[in-house]
């Protein structure tokens, strides 16, 4: 069975992932790491699985950011909502990930749905207080001078505290961003959905090659994206630069 | 509502369950977070005094950072078994950067994780109630899940506690004058979580 399970995974035809190819490896399932296994399942298992994995994260922390801008604005007009917020996205911060999932899924299911749900809810905290913190960080008396300039509000807005801001929003959107990666994996438990579902395949199996691939792989994805925002915010801040050169 | 029915009979019915897990969670955190500051004050200490290897430091701190727990309690399992060494060093590693910058944050997300050591293994924490719907229900989850927001908010409020006792007096009216500042300015965590992505 496995060795025909390996050949069509070879092939590229696609496999049904729980009981995916173990090729060779499985004679010795006790060795480390089996590079054909990774080569065998990249296109069946481990691409389809890292694609997902970046849309989840890529969809939670776009609908996060959103979420957490309008909430920093609506904080900055009205002096309790910052605490209301802050004591509500807190308070999400502190549920355990697979607790928080699985209350959900009464509401909405065993779907992709509740994952976001729940991962939208985790970026809040470091989105909203980064946020705010940027936009705070404009002094009031740089605010006075653009609106004796004639600026209007939206235009201070967009043209000084937004540019002052970036640099703590894009480390709260570096933060968000690989606390999502990281909470994404536990969705497995929920839907099939990620590389947390190869993961947990390789527990309950305890296969060595598939841990250390599909964990390699969420590790390195996080990196990536950690790095990725790093790139962007030199793109966004080119100011900065020159200023430390 | 039923379910909190559900998770008010599972505190009653099981005291002695949910008492042990959750000591054994507590102990846990408690365990990663001082291996944590152990590794990172001396570091933190060092780059401050000596004004060197801040750098190495603050990357090190955003590379630990990023890596998912799930995927580092995964590797760790090829490399020292299921069990509770597993979930201490994916805890340790991931209570060590906010450490550089904020304890309360640290605290409240490594007893939030702890949970995960039924994925490693370790059935000792309330991630057996968390991990096993099956066996005590969704109002078991909701039950556990209370304790640990409870055990949670506590620690942070502690932590808070005996940063205040150490804090020098002179230094503390100093800092409540500015804390009253920030507090006005934006909320007070703010600032810290911004600190290592920022310097």
């Amino acid at each position: 069975m496995t060795a025909l399970a390996a050949r069509v995974g070879a092939s590229g035809a696609p496999v049904i992932p729980i009981i995916h190819a173990r090729s060779r490896c499985v004679t010795n399932p006790s060795s480390l790491f089996c590079p054909s296994w990774v080569a065998d399942n990249w296109t069946g298992v481990l691409e389809p699985k890292l694609l997902q994995h970046i849309e989840m994260t890529v969809t939670a922390v776009a609908i996060g950011f959103v979420l957490a801008f309008a909430a920093a604005l609506a904080a900055q007009r009205v002096s309790w909502f910052d605490r209301l917020f802050t004591g509500f996205s807190t308070l999400l911060y502190t549920i355990p990930s697979l607790a928080l999932f699985e209350l959900l899924v009464p509401l909405t299911g065993l779907t992709l749905l509740t994952i976001e749900i729940g991962l939208v809810g985790y970026t809040l905290l470091a989105l909203f207080a980064n946020i705010l913190a940027g936009l705070r960080e404009t002094p009031p008396e740089v605010v006075g001078a653009a609106r004796g300039m004639g600026m209007t509000e939206t235009q201070i807005l967009l043209r000084v505290r937004m540019p002052v801001a970036v640099p703590t929003i894009m480390a709260g959107l570096r933060i968000a961003t690989v606390i999502t990666i990281s909470l994404a994996t536990i969705a497995a438990y929920i839907t099939p959905d990620g590389l947390g579902q190869p993961i947990l395949d390789g527990i309950s199996t305890g296969f060595n090659t598939e841990l250390i691939a599909a964990g390699g792989l969420a590790i390195l994805l996080a990196l990536f994206a950690d790095a990725l925002l790093v790139g962007l915010q030199r793109l966004l801040t080119p100011w900065r630069r020159a200023r430390v050169d | 509502m039923n379910l909190l029915t559900h998770a008010a009979d599972f505190l009653v019915n099981h005291p002695e369950l949910w008492l042990t897990k959750a000591g054994n969670q507590v102990v846990l955190s408690a365990a990663a977070l001082g291996v944590a500051l152990a590794v990172s004050l001396p570091v933190g200490v060092a780059t401050g005094h000596l004004h060197r290897g801040s750098f190495l430091a603050i990357s090190g701190g955003n590379v630990a950072r990023a890596l998912p727990t799930l995927a580092v309690i995964a590797v760790l399992l090829t490399l020292v078994g299921i069990g509770f060494l597993n979930i201490m060093l994916a805890l340790v590693v991931l209570a060590i950067p906010p450490i550089l910058t904020g304890v309360e944050t640290s605290t409240v997300f490594v007893i939030a994780t702890a949970y995960l050591s039924s994925v490693a293994g370790s059935n000792a924490t309330l991630g057996a109630v968390i991990t096993d719907q099956a066996e005590f229900g969704l109002g078991g989850v909701l039950g556990a899940t209370a304790v640990i927001v409870v055990i949670a908010f506590a620690a942070a409020g502690l932590v808070a506690g005996l940063r205040r006792l150490a804090t020098p007096k002179g230094l503390r009216i100093a800092r409540q004058e500015r804390t009253q500042m920030v507090s006005l300015a934006g909320s007070r965590t703010a600032p810290q979580e911004a600190a290592p992505a920022t310097s």
